[in-house]
């Protein structure tokens, strides 16, 4: 069953966008596996040439490489730490490269240099602005409100011309006055219905059911 | 040289004397590569078979002939201790 998500966690599936993939684990297992075969055949034809049986070679080889599975697992351990490591170590090696490329060639150029580090500056900026907003509203519940998932959205229907004109916009005395009737109560700064579509006022009040508003 | 190479090497150079577990060279051979002692590349064997070679890096010719010395050092003083005549 899916854990409830409370406001101060990510929605689920965002933190895997994110990951590094720096495992490489099942090609590590299968390049080990390929050296254990090479070795016991290798084994194998060696005992064959000195007269063993091919049953006693393939027990000999066996015997000599140590406890096969227990071996092998240890063999895979150490080649998967081994693999991880070398991809941990390569990626903060090609980093340090680009950085010494890239601080050379901006000593190089200073006014590029400059333009760059302004055109940086810009698009940190908005790219900063444009994420809060994104984080706000598609990552992250609302600060201050306990059960997010309960949260609706509230919207006036007026009637007029044989159709409703329909507005979310409320003005703080008309907020007011629905919350004295009883139709929405505050909640952490938005507004929550106390029973979801039983006002109607001024023509209707609609309460949107669909879940994950925030 | 790929392992069962070394391994075999091994075995020629102390006369079969040195009984190692053929998973325990592998085990080194993996920690000597995480240290960069050695060199280790996939090539094709004698046997036009993909065989995984490992080579010495400078690092680990630093490291053998450092603790080549302190073996021998080690050895001529235990010989000392247990062969010479006490001169007291």
């Amino acid at each position: 069953m899916r854990p409830e998500r409370g406001p101060g966690d990510i929605r689920p599936g965002v933190k895997r966008a994110f990951a590094l993939h720096l495992d490489g684990s099942p090609e590590a297992q299968a390049e080990m596996d390929e050296e254990i075969r090479l070795h016991l055949e290798s084994r194998i034809s060696d005992l064959r040439a000195l007269g063993f049986s091919q049953w006693d070679a393939e027990s000999e080889a066996r015997r000599r490489f140590g406890a096969l599975e227990p071996a092998r697992a240890g063999l895979h351990a150490s080649a998967v730490r081994r693999s991880r490591r070398f991809r941990i170590r390569a990626a903060c090696e090609a980093l340090w490269h680009d950085t010494r490329y890239a601080v050379r060639g901006l000593r190089a150029n200073p006014a590029f240099t400059i333009g760059v580090l302004l055109t940086l500056t810009l698009g940190l900026g908005v790219n900063s602005a444009v994420f809060r907003l994104v984080d706000r509203l598609f990552i992250w519940a609302p600060a201050g409100v306990r059960a997010p998932e309960e949260l609706r959205q509230v919207l006036s229907l007026r009637a007029g011309g044989g159709a409703f004109a329909e507005t979310r916009l409320f003005s703080y005395p008309n907020t007011m006055l629905l919350q004295g009737a009883g139709a929405i109560q505050w909640h952490g700064g938005l507004h929550a219905p106390k029973s979801p579509g039983a006002r109607r006022w001024p023509d209707r009040i609609h309460v949107d059911d669909r879940p994950g508003l925030c | 040289m790929h392992g069962y190479e070394l391994i075999t090497w091994l075995e020629r150079r102390s006369d079969r004397v040195l009984e190692l577990e053929d998973s325990a060279l592998y085990q080194a051979l993996h920690r000597m590569e995480e240290r960069r002692l050695v060199i280790a590349e996939w090539g094709v064997s004698e046997n036009n078979r993909r065989a995984r070679y490992y080579r010495i890096a400078a690092e680990g010719r630093r490291q053998l002939q450092a603790e080549t010395g302190r073996w021998l050092k080690y050895a001529a003083l235990v010989t000392r201790i247990l062969t010479e005549p006490d001169a007291a």
